[in-house]
Order: structure tokens, then sequence, then C-alpha cells
């Protein structure tokens, strides 16, 4: 048996399956998921929002204008735009707005109809809002650009996009996680609470979120609470108050099982006194429009029913709807009683079927309704104030686009979302390939970082192929933010409408039928019901299926396969004793991956199909349309059995796993044998993948980033994984491939430190370039006043000394290839005075500006690279000046190699004092020995097999998770080639020439220059500025600051008892300050000089003042303390009486 | 007496066996060969207009490192000990200039080639393929480029040799009695220098680099690992600014020339103490 699978799978190989995902890979490309969210908001959202939104009567009193109705229909979109200040329209491309820092924006207008009493009266064009793109999306021109266009608009043509450019800065909307919506959770609550068991759900519909618990009290009463409810109110209640108000139809609503119904008798008689709908409602609106009259109440009650209870079921006050809504309440109900009665399990919130991702489209409609909704309410009110003679309302004219603009620029450039969610969007990480890609891929789970929440942390099993096990943060962060793995892709969401009629032709009983019938006591439903299928479509019970739910779920994905269902369709079903149900999913943010149908043990992939994809007549989606890949969501994985590899493959199997290196992601797909590691180093060089210098873009002589690295001579590794050809890494790759010994050479590489082979550096190695951009704008202020760009006079304030002007051109703006340093200006500029009163003090205008000139950070130095002088979106003059920095390895520069191996380096020895081999080679590195044995990074190890041989037999050598090549055939090769087999060479000590007692290993392996350098960091300080405040030293290197000496560093003095360096430290070289001290009063006086006497503000210059050497934060806390109304007084003694004692 | 034997010799490699020679001076001449012999090389690029894809420095090392014509040059410029300071004085720098510009359309390598000498024609790359700058459309670089010479101590780019090795010469005995006959020895010896002959382990020690391979796989200890005294090996390849013979030549110069030095103020020191006796 296991030769006849062995035989019809053969054509499956590990190619294969390569080819059939790289081409998924491609085909969806690795910001896809951000680009098909946003595409499907500017194609369907946005014109949803508007025209479900836009509906305005005009609330006139104008007799002409009564009855006018004005409707949003349709919504068109421009090209990027910007309008000048000077009021003409130009073109933008992205690279324009990222260095004019301009948004990169569309124009969005809707078309208007004025309607009277349904009459269509005329149509018109209104400007809705300038809508930030995201790069690369369908509605981006550079979308359909071809490499040699990007080219030429300045574009980098590997750049993935799926960001969007917010004054100039690159901003990402991270994917946020978020439990799916719509959807019951039930669980057992915490002992010693009054509540034994609660249902809980969010309800979500068109922005709204409200979240609605059905708990079971200790007495066996369910109690129902949702936001606008101020307190539980019993959930029959409810239930009477949609209308359901016999007992026997609420009962029926939950369940036709006894035994629930039982469960229900606590709850049915805790509210006997309630009879009817409107006692109902009496009691609900008690609760919510308390003092108001009874017809109120209930209609408050009414509407609060309406509108927050389950709106995703629908909000309009009809009686079906009502229904429908008990029905939902009823399933919920009852799922929580199966709960209680040990029927089913309590669910798993962190099962990542119950996760969604809410991606930049969703977020975006969720802001842009917020913001729609205020600019249609605006556009009311101002139709309210009008006044016209003639009947035609010009619509354009009321209407504020900027309302909706500004809104969304706001929230992208700042990260604040509606919600007071934070930190949605971020700028996009540009120090590397890397970290680009990976940033596009992160997801973040809005739980908050100060509690454990340790489940929640953990890996889920459910998260195989969704979520990179390696790539995640230490510390507070570590498993809150997660990143995508390579299979993943998205639901962008299905209209359920679909599915709803296909359903119907299988046979399956909408739930209102079946309520009915069982309430009319038809004895088929009531004979039948027990064994049918409950079929749930996106949480709501929609209806019954005659049969096991295994067959109904069967019969969909058959459809699916078929072609007859939208590929994103998945099913669930649960079979067991009691719970017989079927669940279909189609909604959006779904973590969905590819994988090989698998039928009657035979993949669907048949030698046919392989040989037709492999020679191009057939593409991946094809292969998707044709059922033999299919999309799985983590609730239909549950119903699968997926084989790893074709061997593994028995009749039992449902599906193959397409490619499983593909479980990493991004970042984690950087590290060549990575099953050979210890799995936290594989952590630790995810994290570290994101800090290495390398080409982050190909474009980066025309950008101007804050800040960045560029390596000289990146190479792409000499041992690959398959995907770094596909993610772009080996076109901008961030490393080289160094030589390493591991070798205990000098003890300059101890603790992790590195030895660099000084003439490798001096011949370019790791060599990288540092650019830092400084920029100012020529502002206007009010009055008329404005900055001025130039080289400052000498009688400005602040006027930074003539030497540090002497570099500026007549313009005031330093010239490009400038060598300058610290302190040197390299934009002069002068601003008006802060304040008005400054010049109006002598009554004439005087020219008292200021010094706002942009200078070099402190303890940088460079050379100018590029001047840029621009007009910034408020027209004003833009400077921008690159500086670059060249940047050799020194002592103390961080590297790290693909394994979560880091170190500095130790010490830098010339060749001629390097070990060397017989062949005469050098290592570039020394790594210590000490650094393998408890990393257990073995990964590393076969890597300098894999680069040697490698670089011996002038190919690349494959090292992907799993697939790669074999260690031992490595290892014969190199035998082959004339090296030990195991990795060692003998070497020599090239400062003596003798040979090393014992053979070292030496291999190649590919090192990253991580952007941590001594050049950034160095550091001291012997005097310097002081804070104005406290007259302490200041802070931090930027500021030229002092070296803390803590309070540990002072225990340590006293206890040495070394006072006199103890007052050193913490007076004579910080803060000291002589004050003059009352000892009447014990209050700190003055010297006044006019009559050269101390003064006491108690008794004047009757007090009896002595010098005390105090803190000046002393001085200043006993001033705050006597802001406060307390006195503080300070004893005098004389400092030798004190001594001498009794 | 000091023998030596070439074993090869061509443009770019000289591999010589020292005899009778101790461990520490053979050292200082491979020693010497990377970091005392004087080559050309360029140290100081003045820019004139570069409006290329690559920052000056990027240039300026690249340029550095394209190893210059020397044999003649070493007798014919001052030493850089003489050159130092910013003024230095006549017969220390020498100069090679680069143009080259290209239209709308045009790409453009830059070569090695294209560094024209200006007074001294002996002062040329020795090499001309070597690629320096890819000039994209309407790019333009011009830049003079001054050499002088230098010691590879100071910086790897005067260095004129690219490996200096010096090695021991193995003396490889199967002990017969131990051997016995597992073969894994010559399985493992990447070298091939062990082999079977009439069921005896047969080594060829000129092949073997004391990898030790043998030595850790041998269960019975049955091969024993030994080298010559004060014989070695002694390979050196050039980076074409001198030939391999000179370099090893200057090498054995500069030696001598330091301990001349040295003796000399080893006499000053010891007539100054002495007295003159």
């Amino acid at each position: 048996m296991m030769s006849l699978a062995e035989g019809a799978v053969s054509h499956i190989t590990s190619e294969v399956r390569w080819r059939i995902f790289k081409d998924f890979l491609q085909d969806v490309g690795l910001a896809r998921h951000h680009i098909e969210s946003f595409n499907s908001f500017v194609e369907i959202g946005l014109k949803d929002i508007v025209s479900s939104l836009g509906v305005i009567e005009v609330p006139t009193k104008e007799p002409s204008l009564k009855g006018l109705v004005i409707e949003f229909v349709d919504v068109s979109i421009g090209t990027p735009k910007f309008y000048e200040v000077e009021g003409h329209v130009v073109d933008v491309t992205p690279m324009m707005a990222r260095l004019r820092n301009l948004t990169y924006s569309v124009p969005v207008s809707a078309k208007v109809v004025v309607k009277k009493d349904g009459n269509v009266l005329y149509e018109d064009e209104v400007p809705l809002c300038s809508l930030p793109v995201m790069v690369r999306s369908k509605i981006d021109p550079t979308s359909r650009m071809d490499r040699k266009e990007l080219a030429e608009i300045g574009e980098d043509w590997r750049d993935p996009g799926g960001y969007f450019i917010v004054n100039g800065s690159e901003r990402v909307i991270v994917a946020q996680e978020d439990l799916a919506p719509n959807r019951v959770f039930v669980e057992k609550a915490e002992m010693g609470a009054n509540i034994t068991h609660s249902a809980k759900m969010i309800s979500v519909s068109a922005g709204l979120r409200v979240p609605t618990i059905v708990d079971r009290l200790k007495d066996g009463t369910l109690v129902i609470n949702f936001p606008p409810l101020l307190a539980k109110v019993p959930v029959v209640i409810v239930m009477k108050a949609l209308g359901l108000t016999t007992d026997k139809e609420i009962v029926y609503a939950v369940s036709h099982d006894p035994e629930i119904q039982q469960e229900l008798l606590p709850s049915l008689l805790q509210v006997q006194e309630i009879r009817t709908r409107d006692d109902a409602l009496d009691y609900i609106g008690a609760r919510i429009a308390a003092g108001q009259v009874a017809e109120a109440r209930r209609k408050r009650a009414e509407e609060v029913l309406d509108r927050y209870l389950f709106p995703h079921i629908g909000t309009d006050p009809s009686p079906s709807t009502r229904l429908m809504k008990a029905l939902y309440l009823g399933q919920m109900v009852c799922k929580l009683i199966e709960l209680v009665l040990g029927r089913r399990e309590p669910d798993d919130r962190d099962h990542y079927g119950n996760r969604r991702l809410r991606l930049a489209g969703d977020l975006l409609a969720q802001l842009f309704r917020v913001a729609f909704r205020q600019y249609i309410d605006e556009l009311r009110s101002a139709l309210e104030r009008i006044t016209i003679r003639s009947g035609r309302i010009n619509v354009k004219a009321f209407a504020r686009p900027d309302i909706i603009t500004e809104r969304i620029r706001h929230a992208l450039a700042t990260g604040n979302w509606v919600g007071g969610k934070t930190g949605v969007s971020q700028m996009l990480d540009r120090t590397n390939w890397i970290s680009t890609l990976s940033h596009l891929r992160r997801t973040v789970s809005p739980l908050s970082r100060g509690q454990p929440h340790f489940e929640a942390r953990d890996v889920h099993g459910t998260q195989f192929g969704r979520i990179c096990i390696f790539e995640t943060p230490e510390g507070p962060n570590c498993g809150l933010v997660k990143n995508l793995s390579l299979y993943v892709k998205i639901s962008s969401g299905v209209n359920p409408g679909e599915i709803r009629s296909v359903i119907k032709k299988l046979g399956v009983i909408p739930a209102e039928e079946v309520y009915e019938k069982l309430l009319n006591g038809d004895p088929e439903i009531v004979e039948n019901i027990s064994s049918y299928a409950k079929v749930f479509l996106n949480g709501t019970l929609i209806g019954y299926y005659v049969g096991s739910s295994e067959t109904l779920a069967k019969a969909i994905i058959h459809l699916r396969r078929r072609g007859r269902l939208h590929p994103e369709v998945n099913v669930k079903y649960i079979k067991t004793e009691y719970v017989n149900e079927v669940y279909i999913n189609t909604d959006e943010g779904r973590v969905l991956r590819p994988l090989i149908v698998v039928e009657n043990g035979k993949p669907k992939l048949t030698e046919d199909i392989v040989s037709d994809y492999l020679s191009g007549k057939i593409t991946f989606s094809d292969l998707v349309r044709k059922g033999i890949i299919e999309f799985i969501d983590p609730d239909e994985e549950e119903n699968a059995y997926i084989a790893m590899d074709t061997s593994d493959l028995t009749p039992e199997h449902t599906h193959l796993e397409l490619w499983p290196p593909a479980i990493v992601g991004v970042a984690a797909a950087t590290i060549p044998f990575l099953e050979h590691n210890q799995s936290p180093r594989n952590t630790y060089q995810a994290a570290m993948a994101k800090q290495a210098l390398g080409l982050y873009a190909a474009n980066y002589n025309l950008r101007f980033d804050s800040r960045a690295h560029v390596l000289h001579y990146p190479q792409k590794p000499l041992v690959q994984t398959r995907f770094l050809d596909v993610i772009g890494y080996n076109d901008r790759p961030a490393g080289q491939n160094f030589v390493i010994a591991v070798l205990s050479f000098t003890g300059y590489n101890m603790e992790d430190a590195i030895i660099l082979n000084k003439s490798s550096v001096e011949r370019g190695l790791a060599r990288s370039t540092f650019f830092r951009e400084y920029s100012t704008e020529e502002l206007r202020y009010a009055g008329g006043q404005m900055d001025k760009i130039e080289i400052p006079e000498p009688s400005v304030r602040g006027y930074r000394g003539r030497e540090n002007y002497a570099l500026l051109d007549e313009d005031g703006i330093v010239s490009p290839e400038t060598k300058v340093s610290s302190g040197n200006v390299l934009v002069g500029k002068t601003s008006p005075p802060r304040f008005m009163e400054e010049y109006k003090e002598l009554g004439i205008i005087s020219t008292t500006r200021r010094d706002t000139s942009i200078t070099l950070r402190h303890g940088d130095k460079g050379v100018v690279d590029t001047v840029l002088l621009t007009v910034s979106a408020d027209g004003n003059k833009l400077v921008r000046v690159k500086v670059r920095d060249l940047r050799i390895p020194e002592i103390g520069d961080k590297f790290a190699s693909r394994h979560g191996q880091k170190g500095v380096v130790g010490l830098l020895v010339p060749q001629y004092d390097m070990p060397y081999t017989p062949d005469g080679i050098t290592p570039d590195v020394i790594i210590n020995p000490h650094a393998l044995p408890s990393r257990m990074t073995v990964g590393q190890l076969i890597e300098s097999i894999a680069g040697k041989v490698g670089a011996l037999a002038g190919r690349l050598v494959d090292g992907t998770p799993f697939y790669g090549e074999k260690p031992e055939n490595l290892r014969m090769e190199l035998l082959l080639r004339g090296y030990p087999s195991d990795g060692t060479e003998p070497m020599y000590d090239g400062r003596t020439g003798e040979l090393l007692a014992n053979p070292v290993f030496i291999g190649v392996v590919y090192y990253q220059r991580l952007h941590h350098m001594v050049a950034d960091k160095m550091h001291a300080r012997a005097r310097g500025p002081i804070q104005l405040l406290t007259r302490q030293p200041t802070e931090g290197r930027a500021r030229e600051g002092g070296l803390r000496f803590g309070e540990m560093e002072r225990d340590c003095i006293i206890g040495h008892g070394a006072a006199m360096l103890l007052q050193e430290r913490m007076l004579e070289s910080s803060d000291k300050v002589v004050v003059y001290v009352c000892s009447d009063c014990g209050l700190v006086g003055w010297f006044d000089r006019k009559r050269n006497r101390y003064v006491c503000p108690l008794h004047g210059d009757k007090g009896r003042l002595s010098p005390v050497k105090v803190s000046y934060a002393f001085k200043l806390l006993l001033q705050e303390l006597m802001s406060m109304l307390i006195y503080p007084r300070l004893i005098l003694g004389d400092k030798y009486e004190a001594i001498g004692g009794e | 007496m000091v023998g030596i034997e070439i074993t090869e010799k061509n443009d770019t490699v000289l591999a010589l066996v020292l005899r009778d020679i101790p461990l520490e001076f053979a050292n200082a001449i491979r020693r010497a060969a990377l970091e005392e012999v004087l080559t050309m090389a360029i140290d100081y690029v003045v820019f004139y207009d570069n409006t290329t894809a690559l920052s000056d420095e990027i240039i300026a090392h690249r340029i550095a490192m394209v190893p210059l014509r020397s044999d003649l040059a070493i007798d014919k410029y001052r030493r850089p000990e003489e050159c130092r300071g910013s003024n230095p004085p006549e017969g220390c720098y020498v100069s090679l200039y680069l143009e080259a510009e290209t239209g709308p359309q045009e790409e453009l390598v830059i070569y090695s080639k294209d560094l024209k000498p200006q007074e001294d024609p002996e002062v040329v790359p020795v090499y001309g393929d070597i690629p320096l700058i890819k000039l994209g459309p309407q790019q333009r670089v011009v830049l003079e480029a001054w050499a002088r010479l230098g010691r590879g101590r100071e910086h790897i780019k005067w260095s004129p040799a690219t490996v200096s090795v010096l090695t021991y010469i193995p003396n490889v005995r199967v002990i017969t009695e131990r051997c016995n006959l597992c073969r894994l020895c010559v399985e493992r010896c990447p070298t091939k220098a062990i082999s079977v002959v009439n069921d005896r382990i047969v080594v060829d020690s000129t092949k073997c680099n004391l990898c030790r391979q043998c030595v850790s796989v041998c269960e019975p200890e049955a091969i024993e690992l030994d080298w010559e005294k004060d014989r070695y090996r002694l390979l050196i390849e050039s980076s074409g600014s001198l030939k391999p013979e000179r370099i090893f030549l200057e090498a054995v110069l500069q030696i001598k020339t330091k301990l001349l030095e040295f003796q000399r103020s080893f006499k000053e020191v010891f007539s100054g103490v002495g007295g003159g006796s």
C-alpha cells in the first residue's frame, strides 16, 4: 500500500512544491494584504459608506426648498494631485511627495442628486476629500508602471508599496489583531464571582462595536448587558421586549431540547410579573431613560434594542428583524446552557480562528465613516442657514472637503485612530530591506503590555503557518507583536448573500421557518429536529440542515473546489454527541494559507497538472480555481488532516502541506539551516536582521531619510535560503560573506567580542556610509513677519560666532562636498522675535531677530552630500541638507552572524599578524569558541562549512530549512576539494610563524554589520552645559551631558568614607552654590549690592547671615516648599564646635 | 649556511624551500614581504567633479586599491619617512589623471586603464581592466590621484604581496607494527597524501599539509606527525606591483637595512656610554 501511494506522488517533488509556492508568493507579493484591503475599501467600502450615510433632507424653512432631498450616489476618484498655494494643480509622484513633504493623495468627489418627492431635479459633483493613496495600490499610477518608468520617477521597482506618504513621511497602517466579531464565545467565570458562566460577543456593524454579554448567575437566572444599558437586564425581559411574549416562544427560541429548556425555568420564574411587550419595554426604559414619561421610556427602550442590540443583524424596527435578534439571543443562551450542562467545552479565545486582522482598508473605512458623518452634519447645518431665492442649491458651495481630508491626514500622521487607539500608523522602518518588509507584515494585539496575558502571548497551535514562530520582540511586547508567515493570505471578505442562496439549494431550512414550525408543532420538525445540524453564517444561525453537519460541510467544500463558491469561503463542522453544527465563514481579516488538496490519499495535483504547470500552461490561480490548491482558515483546518510531506500521505489525509519552510516570516527566512539552531537564537536573529546595514532601497541617493545607513559592498549570501530571491534580499542584501575562524587568539575576542582583520577593513570590508538629513522651512508668521534663510548678522540674538557661519554660501546654505563638524551651521536662518512686545518696547521695529540656524548635531561630522531647495506644501521655501559620513569598522562596532551570534569588535589585527592557513588565507573575523557550546547555534557551523564549499566551488549553497543541502554531502564535497571534511584547517600564527597546536575551524559565514556604532555613542565630558533650573549638568550625549554619579556610586563612596570625594562629586563638580542663611529665622537671604549688606527676608539687614555651601537643587527645594506655604528653617551651627562636642 | 631552492616561479608566484634557517628569521622575511616592502599606491585624490552615484570617499578608496607598477619607482621616489607633513618635498608624489563623461543615453564603465599617468609613464596601473566606476547617463567625473611610496604596515594598499605564507615541511611516519590497515586515514586525507601500496600505508610527505585528520582518525595511533627542523616552504604571491622575487629580495633588504640601522644606533649608544672604546 505504501509503494502504491508513493508511486502516485513521485511527481510532487520538493522542487515542484517550491515552484508553486514561489509563484504564489510572487503573485500575492509581500505587502499585497495591505494593497488588497485598500483596493477593496476604495472600490466597495467607500461607495457603501457614502451612499448609506449620504442622505440629507434639506432642513431649511425656505418654502421653495421644502421637501428637497440631497443624496450622495456615486464616488469618483482622481489621480494623485497636489494643489499648489499659487492655485495651480500638479500631478505628484511618490518621490515628489517624499521630497517636498507633501501628502500623496487623490481628490475624491461624489455625485449628488437633488430630489424632490422622489423625482430627480438635478445632479451635481461635490468634492469629498483628498484621500491619501496607498503606494502601489490600484488608484496609484505607479502600480501600472514598468521598471523603467518607475526608475524615471525615482522609484525603486522592488518597493513593495502598502504604505502611505503623509506630509512626506512614509506611514504604515499596522494590522490590528482583534477578536472575531459577531461570534459567541462561552466561558466559565472565575470562582467566587456571582456569575457561573458567561457568553460574550462583539456585534460589529458599520463602524459600531457593541460588546454584549449574557451571564448565568449563581441562582440559575440569565442576564444580558450591552453598552447603553446601565445595568444587567434579565434575558427573558429582552426577549419579551423583542416581541416573544409567551414562555413557549421564548423557550423555543433557545432550544427544542427539554433538558436545555429546563435550565430556563429560574429565568422565567424570576420575571413572572412582566407579561406583555410593553411591560418589558417599560422595565428596560426605566433603566435607560428613568424619569421620563412612560411613553417616551418605551420608545427609548425600543430604539436602544433596535440600534444597539446585535446591530449586525439589522437596525430597522421591523418585527422580522426583532425576531432574528431574539433568535440570535436564544442561540447565545443555548450555547451558554450547553456549556453549563457540560455538552461543550469553553471557547478558546486564542484560537487563531477566533481572531481577525484589521488591515488598512478596514481601519480607513472606520475613520472615513466618522469623518463623513461629520461632513454630512456640517453640510446639513450649512444648508439650514441658507436663504436662497432661486430653487437651485449649489451643493458644492456648502461642502467642506477639508473636514474629511484633515481627519484622515491627522490620523495617519499621528497614528491616533478613532476609538482612542494609538500607534495604528507608524513610520515605515527603512533600516534595510528586511526591516521594511517585516514592518509591512507586522500585526499588533491590542492587549495591554502591562498585564501578563500569558495565554495570549503563547504560540497557539493554530498559528502554524500563519504567524512566524520566531519573529517576535523580547520583553514587554513578546507575543503581542507578531509577524505574518510567508504562507499567509488575508481574506478580504465575500458577500454572504452568495452563500445564502447556495445553501438553500443544499437543503438548509431557514431558522425562522424552523422556529415557526416548532411553535406550531409541525410533527415533521418536532420529530426530527434533534438530528438536524445548525448552520451558522459568520456566527449567526441561519438555518438547519437535515442531516449530519459533516455532509453539509463537505458539500460546501465540494462546491468551492468546483469553482461554484468563492475560494475565500471556509467551512467548519462540529459533530459530537450533543453538538451538530456547521460554521461558514466569509468575513474579512481571516488568516488563510494555501494547501494542496488530497482526496482518498492522493493529491489532486496529478502528474498531468504538474507537467502543465511546469510548462506554463496553467498558473497558480488556475490551481486555485480547479480546487487543486485551496485556502484554509484556522477554523476549517480543525477538520483537516494535513500531511507534512508526500511520504506521510495516508487515505485519511485531506491536505498536503504546500511548502513547510514557509511557516517562517520574512526576517526568519534569512536564516540558513535554521532547523539546526536552538530556537531562541532564531528569534534573536529575526530581531537583528532588522538592524543590519545594507542597501535599504535602490533609490537611496534620491531619498531624504532622516537617518540612513548604506553598506558599500553588500553581497548576496553564499549560503542561501530559497526565499531570499523571492523576497528580494539578493537584490538588496544587508551583509557580506566573511571568512571566519573559531579561535581563541589574543584574548581580545573574549565575551562575544570579535577580532577583525585590519587589512580586510582597509580593503573595504563592512564599510558603510551614514546619511543624516537636516531641514528647515522659511515659515510665515501672523503680521507679515517671516523667517529668512541668510547668513545672520552678528547683531541677531543667539549669534553663534563668525567661524560657525564660515561654511555658508551667499544664500545662507552650505554647498555640497563641504566638510562639516559639530556646531557648524548648515543653513543660516533668522526668525522674527518670539513676542511682539520685544520690539514694541522701543517704539521702533527693532532688528532683534533670533538666530534659528540649523547646525550639525553635537558629536556628528561628515561631508555635505546633497542640498535640496524646494517649496513645501504651504508654499514656503524648504531647504533639506543631507550630510554623509564614512563609517569604517572600528573597535566597538557591532556585528552579527545570521544565527543570533552578535558581538562587538575587540581588536583589529593586521594581515601579517593574523593566523594563516597553508593556502595563505587569513580570516576576516576570529570569533571565540566559547560562543558556541551553550548557545547551540549548530546552524552557524553548518553555514560555515557550506559557505566554504560555496566559495571553493563558486556556487551558491542552498540552506533552506528542512529542504537545504545535506550537511553530510557538503562535508564530502569539501573533502573532494582537498580540505578536511570537518571544516578545520591547520593554521600558523602570523606573529611567530609557528604551527598552531590544533587545527582551526575556518569557513565562510555571512555577517551583518548592525547599526550600533561607537561613533554614534562615544561620549565624555569635563566641563559643559548645565540645566537652567537646577544648575546640574545636562543629561545625554546629544546635549553634551555629564555622566550620572548615581545613588549606588554614592553609596560606594560613603562606604569607603571618602567624604571629600563625595563632596567633590555632588557639589563642586555639580551644582554647588553659596547661600546666606539667617541664623535667627533659618531662611535664605541675599546680598544687596547697593547697600553692600546681606539682607534677610524677615529681619531685613538686622538679620545675622552666614554663608552656607549647599546644592542649588536644595535651594530650589526650599523655595518650592515655601511656595506651598511650608516654612523650611535651616538651623545653623558652628562647624568646629560641632566636631569638638560636649 | 642558508640554502634556497626554487620550487615554483612565474610572474606572480614564487615558491621557495628555505634550508638551515631559523623560524624567527624565515617568518621575519614572510612578514617583511607584507609590511615592509615599499610600493607605489594612490594616497591622495583631488576631485574636480563627481556627479556619479558613488561618493568621493568610495571612488578614492577604489582607486587606492589599484596596484601600480613599482619596480622602478622604488628607487626613484622618496621614502615615506621623508614625505611626512603637509608640505612634502619634491620627489614624493606622482599624479595620475582621470576624466570621463557620459551623454544623455550613454552608460560607461571606467577601468583602471583610464587612470592616465601625468608625469611618470612608469607609474601606471598593473592591470588595466579593473572596473572602477560605472557612469549612468549624463554623469561626469574628473579627478587627480596622487601616488607615493609606502609600506603595507601603514595601509594594506602598499603591500606588494597578497599571499605570503611560511609553512613547515612535514615528516609523516607510519608505525607499521601498530597499523591495522583500516584505511580510514586514506579516506580522510584531503590532500591524498596517504595511499596503500602492497598492503602498507605509504605517505607522500610533500603532499601533506599537517591537517592532522589522519592522526585523529587513527585508533591504534600508528601515525606520527613531525616536521623538519629549520626547513620551511615560503610562498609569495604578488599583487603585480612588484615581481615576486623582487618582493623577496626587497623584504630581505628591508630587514638588512633595519638591522644596519639598529647596529648604528647601538654603536652610538655604546660609544656614548663607554667613552669611545
